[in-house]
This record gives structure tokens, sequence and C-alpha cells, in this order.
């Protein structure tokens, strides 16, 4: 097999990563009758408490904040899950990838797309809550589609880049989590950006809130800038890139890294 | 296109990292000292296999014989493009199955059949393929109703006869089976010999790792004889294993060649 074929498989064989994804999501519904809807919920919530308090802190008007902040969260933890799903995407399956070759960009796909099905749980229940609060969607939300899809490719590639390099050094998955901590806070997500802030390089140097932007903003019924987009795009293909590159040094490499 | 294993003069070797050697710090650290920390950065290599080389056309029935840790299982790693030799050439030209461990991708908690799946698939099954597999797989168990019951409700029998059918649900050109999909005691031991011997007939290129004399014999019209990762003897299974045998000073193996 070659590094084409390893990208290939993503799309020849979706097959299995589709169906390790879906027995992924099935497990969380075991016997449970809201199964992976309780995160939903617990993230439901969390938007709620911390959202009537921190519209409270920053004087922001609730209704306003609570979507602002509701959507931002359904798009952070989308990205949050995936980049720490990302560093065990290869860790996770060290038993099958002893005993059988497939393919990283396979198991960073079922990252991806089980993400994806999470996303669509917790769109659920933050979309009852926007309406609940008298900020319904408009056509122009369905932007939210077009950045939506750019994290897939964007968890594909993370997990290509990721997943090899935290199978060798297993204390980079504790880097990333610290580093995502960070940037939980320094992305807009619980605070508004304002025009008066004396230094808006704090955010917008942050790829993460431009690729946050790309869903949310829609969402709140503004089209994305222009520099989102290209920000988030340029980010996607630079991963792109590193994806490529680390395949193509690891992919031999990884069995002897289990 | 015929199938076709071809190693030539290949040697793999496994580094052992130490714990410290795992972390991004202590690597960072050597790049910026420029220099060797301890012993090669804490990493020690096991010379796993040693200027290995064979040729295997269709037809060929390959056993692999010699103690534990004589490089059997990295053998069937490499011919199953897990393990990539250092040095030296390996060429797999066909379709490879390999069969070395048990029951990877069952998921307990899945029923029998929703179980079938996913173990094809990571074995790069086609949707014809799971289809089949998915008809015929529950007549074969013979697991009535149960095949709609979760796996981890399976008494071991039941567990074992399902993973067996799935396992040998697939067509290959070369299979790469460890002993254990062999040698197991099913209880329904008949119908498994005639599966198994008709998948084994259908396979071009065939190679068995194994402790077990009679089974090699069994399937096998050569043998690969390993010791420390390297080629003791390569040839006519009865002769390899009469040498074999003779080296091991082993009371059972002698018992086995007075009979045999």
């Amino acid at each position: 097999m070659s590094l084409a074929a390893d990208y290939g498989a993503v799309f020849t064989r979706w097959n299995t990563w589709a169906l390790m994804a879906n027995q992924d999501i099935s497990m969380r519904y075991r016997r449970s009758f809201l199964g992976p809807f309780w995160l939903s919920i617990a993230l439901g919530s969390l938007v709620l408490g911390i959202g009537l308090l921190f519209a409270e802190v920053q004087r922001q008007p609730f209704r306003d904040f609570l979507t602002f902040f509701g959507c931002g969260m359904l798009a952070w933890t989308y990205l949050q899950t995936v980049t720490s799903e990302a560093c065990s995407c290869v860790i996770d399956n060290e038993d099958n990838l002893r005993n059988l070759p497939l393919p990283v960009p396979l198991l960073s796909a079922r990252v991806a797309y089980r993400n994806l099905v999470m996303f669509a749980h917790n769109a659920v229940i933050i979309g009852v809550m926007i309406a609940l609060l008298g900020k319904p969607l408009t056509l122009l939300s369905l932007w939210s589609l077009v950045g939506l899809a750019l994290y897939l490719p964007f968890a594909l590639f993370l997990g290509a880049v990721l997943g090899p390099i935290c199978a060798r050094f297993r204390d980079v998955p504790q880097v990333i989590a610290t580093i995502m901590q960070l940037m939980f806070f320094l992305t807009p997500i619980l605070w508004v950006p304002h025009e008066a802030m004396s230094r808006p390089i704090i955010y917008e140097a942050n790829p993460f809130y431009h690729l946050l932007e790309v869903v949310r903003a829609p969402m709140l019924g503004q089209m994305p800038t222009d520099m989102n987009w290209i920000v988030s795009v340029s980010t996607v293909a630079i991963l792109g890139v590193l994806a490529v590159i680390v395949t193509a040094l690891t992919r031999k490499q990884i069995f002897l890294w289990l | 296109m015929a199938a076709k294993i071809k190693l030539d003069n290949a040697s793999f070797k496994y580094p052992i990292y130490a714990l410290a050697s795992r972390s991004l710090k202590v690597s960072m650290f050597r790049q910026a000292t420029g220099g060797s920390i301890g012993d090669k950065g804490g990493v020690v290599y096991v010379q796993a296999l040693s200027n290995i080389s064979f040729e295997l056309s269709p037809g060929d029935r390959l056993g692999i014989i010699g103690r534990n840790g004589s490089g059997k299982s990295t053998m069937l790693r490499v011919l199953a493009g897990l393990a990539h030799p250092q040095s030296g050439t390996v060429t797999v030209e066909g379709r490879v199955v390999p069969l070395i461990e048990k029951a990877l991708g069952i998921n307990p908690e899945l029923s029998g059949y929703a179980n079938i799946e996913l173990p094809l698939r990571l074995l790069g099954a086609t949707r014809a393929e799971v289809k089949k597999a998915q008809q015929e797989i529950p007549e074969f168990c013979g697991l009535g109703r149960f095949i709609h019951l979760p796996f981890r409700t399976y008494s071991d029998g039941m567990k074992t006869r399902l993973a067996f059918a799935i396992s040998t649900a697939l067509q290959a050109d070369i299979l790469v089976l460890d002993e254990w999909l062999a040698a197991g005691d099913l209880e329904f031991q008949e119908r498994a010999e005639v599966r198994l011997t008709k998948l084994l007939d259908d396979t071009e290129i065939v190679v068995l790792a194994s402790h077990a004399p009679q089974l090699i014999e069994y399937v096998c019209n050569k043998t690969l004889w390993m010791h420390g990762g390297e080629m003791v003897m390569l040839g006519p299974t009865r002769e390899v294993l009469e040498a074999y045998q003779r080296s091991t000073h082993n009371p059972i193996s002698l018992a086995y060649a007075a009979t045999g």
C-alpha cells in the first residue's frame, strides 16, 4: 500500500470508518434511553447556567449572550473533542494495528464522523434553546453547513497529524489537552469581542476563532468575514499538507510505536 | 495475476523504548544538545528477523516452526504488511488476509449477527462479501436465535464458533495464519475442518506459524524452521520437521517422531 492508497481508503473504505463510528454511537445508546443526548443535555445546562452568570458579569442582554454562548459551545465542542480524540486515534486502535493493516486516515475519519453525529445531537438541544430564546435561525444560517463542511477535513487531517505523533510521544496528548484548555479561554466563546479592544490580535491570530466563526456567525444571523473564511480554509490546507508529510514519514514506523 | 511472496535478505528489529525516550522532552533535549543521552537515548533494539530470504508461488503452503521468540509472529506480520523490514526487500503480490489475532473487531455488546460485518470490513471485505457472509455464517454456526443476542452472553464454545466462522469467511490469494485458527479444540471439529480445508484449498499461498509439528505436517508442503530470528532450515516439510525434532530434546516431539 502506498501513501495515496492510505488517503484513498477514506473514500474506498468509507464503510469501515462509518461502521466503526456508528458502533461507537450505538454504544452510547446502550441500555440508556437518551444515550448521547445526555452529553447534549449536560452541554445545554452548562450553557444555560454559565451563560446566565456571564451575561450578568459582562452586562450583556441575556437572550443575545445565551445564543452567542450556546452556538459558540456547539462549534467549540466539535473542535475541542476532535482535537483530543485526534491524539488517541492511533493509540486506541493498538490491537487492530498490530494485526491488520489499517491506514491511519481511516481511523481519523472515524473520529471526524463520530463527532459530526455528536454535533447533530448537540445541535438539537442548542436549536431548541435558541428557538425558546426567540432568536430563530434564518436562511443565512445555512452558511453554517458550509463552515461545518470544513470541520470534516480539519478533523481528518488533524488525526492524521496527531495520531502517529501521540503514539510515538506519549506525553503529547497531555500537552494538547493543556493547550486546548487555554484556547477555550483565549477564543471568544465565553466573552464577546468588541471594537474597543486594544489588542484584537489576541483572537484574530487564533485559527480556532476563525474556525468557530464560520459556523457560529451564520447561526447568529451574520455572514463570516472574508478573513474568517481565508484563515479557516488555510488552516485546513496547512493541516492537509502536514498530514501527508506525517503519514509519509510515519506510515512504516507506527507499528513500532504501539 | 498470480500470488507471489518474495523476501530478499530482509531484516527487522524492534526498538524497545524505555519509558523516558517516549517522552517528547527527552527527545527534544537530545536534539538540542546534539549528543546522545545514555544508551542511544535509552533505545534498545531487539533483532527479530535477520537476513530472511525465500520465495513462494501459488500452491505453496509454508509452515513456520520454531520456539517462542524465534520470530514466527514477526514473520507473519512482515508478510501481512504490518512490520516493514529496515533492510532487505519484501514483495507481496495478491490479496493478503492476515488471521493473526482472534476476534478482532468483535464488540461484545452487539449481537452475533451485528458482529459479522466489522471484522470483515477491517480485513478489507467488499459489500458483496459482507452480504454473503451474513447469510452463510448464522447457518454455519448453528447458533439459532442466539445469533441475535449480544456476543457477551455466549458460551466460550459459541464465541469460538462465531469467531472461527467470521475469520474463515473471506477468500484470499494469500492467507497468513497463526495456529489458533487451525488448532482450536472446537466442539464442531468436523464441520470446521471441512470449512478450513476448503478455504485453504481455494487459497493460492498459505503461511502458517505453529509450535505443533502435527499441524504443520497436515497443512504444509514446505517448512521454515526459525531460531533467534534466523532461518535455520527451509525445505520439504518432512525433512525440516525431522531435523527440528532431532534438535529439540523434547520427549513429546520425540514420541511423535517415533510414531510418525
